[in-house]
């Protein structure tokens, strides 16, 4: 590709996850826009708008882009991408990227969570995901939400405002509803189911670190980082510090795809 | 009748109570009534208010029916477990981790003191004193948390539960060795993770099919003696054959004596108990709560106490007038106030009546003997013997329905579901439903839905 | 390079059912078995005509079995009972008997479900869980020699010393080449890839004996012409994975597939359906106690707990040596959904290989199709690691 105007070249990432699609542009050194669109049906389309709004973002054009790298559960739908690289590597990347001492991720996307261990240079060296039926992932609170009539986002503060925990079920989400149905039922108080329920799924993301260990510094990424309520109950069943990004942590995956396409578009 | 407040004895109860028998216990120990009123009434309110409280997480261990005495004492034998076992162990006794459902007479022959995990999540539901039913719920499902990540979330309850056991410390252990019996398929798989840490001993129990087989009998006998040699080395107490024989010959009169109490009470037109009581007499007939001679006890007690309210047409309290009479089959029967309060009566579970059914020959080879009586229980039989057993029983207790249990964890008993109900369908001709049942706060609401449900619809069936 | 001898196993296998069916009307009789501990050395010395049964990856055989087993059963025993309710498997329509050992004995009560609503009448066969010990080890002997007068019964012959000496010579060979295509598939630019030499030890499952052995040699003989003799060297940039935990059985490529989409390169298994049950088996005289002996020593299955110590845990240390001996990289450790014995301690094995510095992947999975992308995703990140792992190394 040659350079037009000028131009430092360009690389893109772009995350076709199961709820949002994602792009982040990168240039040596420094973040040059970025999109967050809900992901349709049509996930190779989606890509290419998500693509095109961070495009749009950082003033460039398709022609700027040296090499591209898609991820997500999207990525096979991709065509456009140089190549495709799995999210784990990528958020790998991408905490690196903005908390080069990272070296532990928890990654909590709408329909699974990752436990991601990191060296010094941001290479995975050890990893878990949640089993089947282990309802540790965004879907179990969005499912929460709608039966408590909030906003996803309201139910973080929530939590942090109960004064007592409700025992919940951590296996499954259909079952915790009924058990939620049926506590709000017999009065219990609302604040205190939703910190059980945070306390539940963050006693599944501790499960899949008894495999891969924590290490300091911990980082939050994906959708569900932006919930306070989860924050705290995952430092509370942790015993460890989380660090706060500066940045969305739903675009963790998409910087460290485009971290990752600098990295092959350079030796092009 | 609520669900919320608490259950306490009420003082014009005491003089009636205080005259009641003393508890014997094997070392001499005498502990009387009066000691046990004090206990119930004073001390245990303060230790383990979330045994007095009614209310969601409520294992129920003590029954709201506070005329029925036996009741309290069976609730002394379970609320002061705790310290009996620290106390025994400071003595020398080993203490020795077994399975639910299997004979004790080898280990207590031994010198030693065989405990179940259920059994001590069920007395020791938290390790501090004082924790009301919200902290034991936490507390629960902070140990089923742990064991789940440490293995899987397919481990059952009981092996989630002998993790924390184990690994909080709650009570000392000097052995495990559970019987590895063809119904559950983790505890040997705890044994072997805990096998760097504990000393242990695999009682493997051979499969029975149709034939009768001496060299199961020889190999089952042989492992009973190298557990007794295990046990009696940790006792330091010596053992003779005779000793075994006499140990065999104790037990077996409790387990008569729970087998009499059922066929009483199965008699009765009306219950006398209601289904926490009637519960309590299999479980002190095979665990007999870290004492045999104590529990007999209470079981002469209960017997006498049974046949009495029979005579006298006494209902159990919390019960409705016919209420609709249910048999489990598998693991997990459900929490027993709660079907009560539905309008139900658990009036039997083969889970129960397992270890009690077994009559152990009282002369001869002790070893060989327990090895038959170990092999002859019912649920280590092929499954077709194991569903003709569990329609007698549906039959003797008069079930008006019939609940086979799949509990999440347990594969084995889990694949015999539909042979059980398909069986007991057949050949009794009462309704027979299949219910799943988690460990813990788990799908508590669902399982409540479907027994609730069953209850109605047998109601309607029977008016 | 397509080896002759492979198409040549294919055919077989095409012709095996006919074949069976032309054995039967001659009066011979088929011994189908589940399980991982029947000595077929047994029920050929007989004269009867053993098959393994027992496949995998069907899901709707999975949902038909568990109207009679139970969903809290692994996907294997389910598909085991499905396949019987169905009866239109031809190994299973054509066994005259089957056998059953209780080793798993999810699989035991398994065949206990088919017993009862199939009308099949099952020889059990039963192994100890303490088989390290004098009087497991006894009762296991008591249990072969009770196991194979009710084959005498059933074939109507006596077992004759000679003859077992013969079928143990015949199994000894069998499990001999096994091992050598083992080592061929996990070598340099090899000619046969694993998954070519696991369709072959399946197809061991069914074909005659004596002929799968003649097929076996020709196969290694083109092999040593095409190839030479094995040799794993350089490591070319592969990612090397070695497959471990519950059973793969034949028609279960999910996870196979999967791995190799991603580019993983398996070179090895410790699978029961793949190159264990040929490993270890030292039968020291031709009696049912010196098979007896042999079977109770060899490499155990997960559900035999061994509740001594792990460092002389004989499956977890067979492993480690199996994965350095295929030069391995890292351990993907399928496990079933309630195959409790590989599922409960895929974080012990986890622990002991990273002592070795061998990461493990588990893949908690079934054979529905619904966690395809999950696995994919899980498995294709695992190879990146090694990958990256191995370019690191290259770069130090």
């Amino acid at each position: 590709m040659t350079e037009k105007n000028n131009k430092k070249p360009a690389f893109a990432g772009v995350d076709v996850g199961s709820l949002a699609t994602k792009s982040v542009i990168v240039s040596n050194g420094t973040i040059l826009g970025y999109s967050l669109i809900p992901t349709g049906i049509n996930t190779e389309e989606n890509g290419l708008l998500a693509l095109q709004k961070a495009l749009d973002n950082a003033k460039l054009t398709r022609d700027d882009l040296k090499y591209i790298v898609a991820t997500g559960y999207g990525r096979i739908s991709a065509p456009y991408a140089d190549k495709t690289v799995t999210e784990i590597t990528c958020h790998g990347k991408g905490a690196h990227y903005l908390h080069p001492a990272t070296r532990t991720i928890i990654d909590m996307g709408g329909q699974d969570c990752k436990a991601i261990r990191l060296d010094e240079k941001g290479n995975v060296v050890d990893f878990a995901m949640n089993d089947k039926c282990a309802a540790g992932t965004g879907r179990f609170l969005e499912v929460m939400a709608n039966v408590f009539k909030v906003k996803l986002d309201d139910l973080g503060p929530m939590a942090l405002n109960a004064k007592e925990i409700v025992p919940m079920s951590s296996t499954c989400t259909v079952f915790a509803e009924s058990e939620t149905v049926s506590l709000l039922a017999r009065g219990e108080n609302p604040a205190n189911i939703i910190k059980g329920i945070h306390r539940a799924i963050a006693n599944r993301v501790a499960g899949m670190f008894s495999r891969v260990g924590v290490e300091s510094d911990v980082f939050f990424s994906g959708g569900v980082a932006k919930n306070v309520g989860m924050k705290a109950a995952l430092e509370e069943v942790l015993k460890a510090k989380i660090v706060a990004p500066e940045y969305d942590p739903q675009l963790v995956g998409a910087l460290g795809a485009a971290v990752i396409a600098k990295g092959f578009g350079s030796k092009v | 009748m609520s669900n919320n407040g608490s259950l306490s004895y009420p003082e014009e109860l005491k003089q009636q109570f205080i005259e009641t028998n003393d508890l014997n216990y094997r070392d001499g120990t005498i502990v009387t009534a009066a000691d046990i009123w004090k206990y119930m009434t004073e001390e245990a309110p303060k230790k383990f208010p979330y045994a007095f409280e009614f209310g969601r997480n409520n294992n129920y261990l003590l029954s709201e029916d506070v005329e029925y005495f036996s009741g309290i004492k069976a609730g002394y034998l379970t609320l002061s477990l705790k310290d009996f076992l620290i106390n025994a162990h400071k003595k020398g006794t080993p203490l020795v981790h077994v399975i639910g459902g299997q004979i004790m007479d080898a280990y207590y022959a031994a010198g030693g003191i065989a405990f179940r995990t259920a059994l001590v999540g069920q007395a020791v539901r938290s390790p501090h004193d004082g924790a009301n039913l919200r902290k034991v719920a936490l507390y629960a499902q902070e140990l089923e948390e742990k064991g789940k990540r440490a293995y899987s979330y397919e481990l059952c309850g009981p092996a989630l539960r002998m993790r924390g056991t184990i690994d909080e410390g709650l009570v000392p252990i000097d052995l495990l060795a559970p019987f590895n019996c063809i119904r559950c398929s983790d505890m040997a798989r705890m044994v072997e993770s805990y096998r760097d840490k504990f000393p242990n001993i695999s009682l493997d129990c051979p499969i029975v099919d149709y034939e009768n087989k001496e060299w199961a009998v020889d190999y089952l006998s042989s492992q009973l003696h190298t557990l007794t040699k295990k046990v009696s080395d940790l006792s330091g107490k010596k053992i003779t054959d005779n000793d075994v024989l006499k140990e065999i010959k104790l037990e077996n009169k409790a387990r008569k004596l729970a087998r009499d109490i059922y066929d009483i009470w199965w008699s009765a037109k009306v219950p006398p108990t209601n289904s926490v009581d009637i519960g309590e007499v299999s479980q002190l007939a095979t665990d007999f709560r870290g004492d045999p001679l104590a529990a007999i006890g209470v079981l002469e007690e209960t017997k006498e106490e049974i046949k009495e309210r029979v005579k006298h047409s006494i209902k159990g309290k919390g019960l409705v007038d016919d209420p609709i009479r249910l048999y489990v089959s598998g693991m997990g029967a459900g929490n027993r106030r709660r079907i009560d309060r539905m309008g139900g009566l658990l009036v039997g579970a083969d889970q129960g009546w397992n270890a009690i059914s077994v009559n152990v020959k009282e002369s001869g080879d002790p070893y060989e003997n327990l090895a038959n009586g170990m092999l002859s229980l019912p649920l280590e039989q092929p499954i077709e013997r194991r569903a003709e057993l569990a329609v007698e029983q549906v039959k003797k207790s008069k079930a008006d329905g019939v609940v086979v249990t799949i509990a999440w964890g347990c594969n084995y008993s889990s694949a015999v579901v539909r042979i059980l109900a398909d069986t007991i369908k057949e050949r009794t001709g009462v309704p027979t439903v299949i219910f799943e049942t988690t460990p813990g706060v788990e799908g508590a609401e669902q399982i409540e839905n479907r027994t609730e449900s069953f209850i109605e619809m047998l109601k309607l069936r029977v008016n | 390079m397509v080896l002759d001898t492979l198409k040549k196993i294919e055919e077989a296998i095409q012709e095996r059912p006919k074949e069976l069916e032309e054995a039967k009307k001659r009066g011979e009789k088929v011994v189908g078995w589940l399980g991982y501990n029947i000595p077929e050395e047994i029920i050929h010395a007989l004269g009867l005509i053993p098959v393994r049964l027992g496949t995998g990856g069907d899901d709707r055989l999975v949902e038909v079995g568990a109207r009679y087993i139970s969903t809290k059963n692994c996907v294997f025993t389910r598909e085991t009972v499905g396949l019987f309710a169905e009866n239109k498997d031809p190994y299973i329509q054509k066994s005259d008997l089957v056998a059953v050992d209780t080793t798993c004995i999810q699989m035991y009560i398994a065949v206990e479900v088919i017993k009862y609503y199939f009308k099949i009448n099952p020889l059990v066969l039963g192994v100890p869980r303490n088989f390290y010990l004098p009087d497991g080890q006894e009762y296991f002997n008591k249990e072969l020699e009770f196991f194979t007068h009710k084959l005498e019964d059933f074939s109507g012959n006596k077992l004759d010393t000679n003859r077992l000496a013969g079928s143990i010579k015949l199994y000894n060979g069998i499990r001999k080449a096994i091992k050598e295509l083992y080592k061929y598939q996990a070598a340099d630019k090899s000619p046969i890839k694993w998954r070519e030499v696991f369709d072959v030890v399946h197809s061991g499952f069914y074909l005659d004996r004596e002929k799968y052995l003649s097929l076996l040699k020709e196969l290694l003989k083109e092999l040593k012409e095409k190839h030479g003799l094995p040799v794993i060297g350089s490591l070319n940039g592969d990612a090397r994975i070695f497959l471990s935990g519950s059973i793969i059985p034949p028609k279960d490529t999910k996870l196979i597939n999967i791995i190799e989409e991603v580019g993983g390169r398996i070179v090895g298994d410790d699978l029961w359906s793949g190159l264990t049950p040929s490993l270890n088996v030292n039968i020291k005289d031709p009696s049912i106690k010196g098979i007896a002996d042999a079977y109770v020593n060899r490499i155990p299955h997960a559900s035999q707990p061994y509740i001594l110590n792990v460092n002389t845990d004989r499956r977890l240390n067979n492993l480690k040596q199996l994965v350095h001996e295929s030069k391995g990289q890292g351990v993907i450790y399928h496990t079933l959904r309630f195959c409790d014995p590989y599922t409960f301690n895929a974080n012990e094995t986890g622990a002991v290989l990273k002592k070795d510095s061998i990461p493990l992947l588990e893949i908690h999975t079934e054979y529905s199709g619904s966690d395809f992308e999950a696995i994919r995703t899980r498995v294709g990140a695992f190879v990146e690691l090694i990958k990256n792992k191995n370019i690191l190394e290259v770069e130090t």
